[in-house]
């Protein structure tokens, strides 16, 4: 399901924007791309690989994904975020595109700022899926790791975290 | 290696060009020097009742059925091997860093729009509705694929295997430059050690002739082909429009060492500045552009003093090169008039979005060789432009630092400043 998204971000560097005395969010961590050529397990390659770099062990992370639904990449992408649930790496996985519909090339920016929200109102988005993969969240996230596995190419992974 | 800010210094270890002058460097720069003109009448589709019937086409890459986006892809993967087998670097099918590609804008073409049309039977009078109806019922890959901005960048990357994303890029006419900032800019923050950096635009198609037709940019002058861009001459009435891709491998400079390979040369500055004044047109006081070439001078570090070449972006309209004339006396002052500069569009004709990154090599090569490429087609001078433009024959002259410039509509200026190895 398409939806039409415009995000637009401010993206600063922490000492011009305690200069000039701005609230920043959250922080940008770190953003990985690739674009895989689609074969049976690549989308779950790609991302296993990003995540695992953006994610520090003991750390684990909210993830909002940008799975758009389409098949093979989300199934990929769903089976993978269970296995880093089971492994304590990520507590717990909002599907944005639920609500928003699939974003396409403002998935990210829009996901990113949601995630930024999410760190500064010190809360997390209600679980909206019916079959229970989306589970609650009691504490204030801190690192919130960002999914994009597009409908037919490109593999992307972004983490916001809160400023210490 | 560390520049005067302490960023890594970026090296240039490999290129790879078509063009409408041949295949490969080594072809294109033997034509630019010895003054020849690729520029020919057109002959891939009738030019009939067209007010221009020439281009710098790069024919002999031309398959019939192409669109523009398969053989700008087709001329990006040679360049792109080319170079990659210049630099020596990777292994086939591993490049080790990023794409950065300068592209043309992903549309359906006519001929595609037509069977689309053709495709569905007639419904009513509204030819929208029947391509609607018949792109609902052929669900076709192939016009799927070839309307997605990222096609030409992907089937690249696919054929030499950049790590990452493939970036798609444009900046208008300064694309090929922004490509490569993109690349200098990665290895300046230390993200990658090499990056490919490719500007490919293969547009030669009836439908762009006609866009920039209505721009009132092209030249309106047939006849004879090879004579009709005339950079800097008080006769020149508008560009000529020309095919052409380039490939620049970019290496931090202590990797290329490391490794043995040949450095071509360093981009040593690199700057950008947007002018919001016109769609076409630049700022009438030059500012922006003005603004684009001292940031780049500064950004490299050297004096402006140390500029001894000027690869123009000349692009033979009467507003750029009279544009680009008053605001290099802005930055040079006096000095100006004796800082040859010359530009390659003179006998390439302007490759659009490729330009900024073949004129990079071409500027490169100038300092290799030791040669300064001519303006060909220079007969009238034009007394507001007392320029040196080596006029129409190549001259021989050591050159240090060149200043190259891209300036593209929608005011997009990028340059960049490209010295030889350091001692």
């Amino acid at each position: 399901m398409l939806g039409s998204v415009g995000a637009f971000l401010i993206v600063e560097a922490r000492e011009h924007a305690e200069a000039r005395g701005a609230r920043a969010y959250a922080r940008l961590a770190d953003v990985r791309t690739d674009q895989s050529r689609r074969r049976p397990g690549d989308v779950a390659a790609k991302l296993g690989r990003q995540l695992d770099a953006l994610i520090p062990a003991g750390e684990p992370a909210s993830v909002l994904s940008a799975a758009t639904g389409a098949m093979p990449a989300t199934a990929e992408e769903r089976e993978l975020l269970g296995q880093l649930i089971a492994a304590g790496r990520v507590d717990t996985v909002r599907a944005v595109g639920t609500m928003l519909g699939a974003a396409t090339s403002a998935t990210v920016p829009a996901a990113a700022g949601l995630a930024a929200l999410a760190i500064a109102r010190q809360g997390f988005y209600r679980p909206v899926d019916g079959t229970g993969f989306e589970t609650p969240k009691g504490a204030a996230p801190r690192r919130i790791a960002i999914t994009s596995a597009g409908m037919w190419r490109g593999e992307a992974s972004a983490v916001v975290t809160a400023i210490k | 290696m560390k520049d005067h800010r302490g960023r890594p210094v970026v090296a240039v270890t490999g290129y790879g060009m078509v063009s409408s002058l041949g295949q490969g460097v080594a072809d294109s720069w033997k034509g630019l020097t010895a003054g020849h003109s690729g520029v020919r009448k057109i002959t891939r589709f009738p030019t009939d009742k067209m007010r221009t019937t020439i281009a710098g086409a790069i024919d002999y890459l031309w398959q019939d059925d192409d669109t523009a986006m398969d053989i700008t892809m087709r001329a990006g993967i040679l360049a792109a091997e080319e170079a990659i087998a210049d630099a020596n670097i990777g292994t086939p099918g591993d490049f080790p860093g990023p794409l950065f590609a300068a592209l043309p804008p992903a549309e359906m073409e006519w001929p595609y729009r037509r069977r689309l049309h053709d495709a569905a039977p007639p419904s009513g009078d509204d030819a929208y509705d029947r391509m609607i109806a018949a792109a609902r019922r052929e669900n076709d890959d192939y016009g799927f694929r070839h309307s997605l901005l990222g096609f030409i960048a992907e089937g690249i990357h696919e054929k030499i295997g950049t790590r990452g994303a493939p970036i798609s890029l444009t900046t208008a006419c300064a694309s090929g430059a922004t490509a490569i900032q993109l690349s200098v800019e990665a290895i300046r923050r230390g993200d990658t050690e090499a990056a490919i950096s490719i500007g490919a635009d293969c547009s030669v198609n009836p439908e762009m002739m006609i866009r920039f037709g209505l721009l009132s940019a092209l030249s309106g002058t047939n006849e004879p082909p090879e004579q009709v861009s005339r950079p800097f001459a008080k006769d020149r009435d508008g560009f000529v429009i020309a095919e052409g891709a380039a490939a620049l491998v970019l290496e931090d400079y202590d990797h290329a060492v490391a490794r043995g390979a040949k450095i071509h040369g360093i981009i040593r500055g690199i700057a950008e500045k947007a002018d919001d004044f016109h769609r076409t047109r630049s700022k009438p006081d030059g500012s922006a552009i003005i603004g684009a070439m001292r940031a780049t001078v500064e950004d490299s570090g050297l004096a402006p003093d140390a500029i001894d070449y000027v690869n123009a972006h000349g692009t033979s309209t009467p507003e750029n090169d009279k544009m680009e004339a008053m605001s290099l006396e802005a930055v040079f002052g006096e000095r100006m008039r004796h800082v040859p500069i010359s530009s390659n569009k003179s006998m390439i004709g302007h490759t659009l979005t490729a330009a900024g990154a073949i004129e990079a090599i071409f500027s490169i090569k100038t300092i290799e060789a030791g040669i300064l490429p001519p303006t060909i087609n220079y007969k009238t001078p034009d007394p507001a432009i007392p320029l040196d433009v080596v006029p129409n024959v190549a001259r021989e002259a050591q050159v240090s630092a060149v200043l190259s410039n891209s300036f593209g509509f929608g005011g997009q200026n990028a340059c960049l400043v490209i010295t030889g190895e350091p001692a």
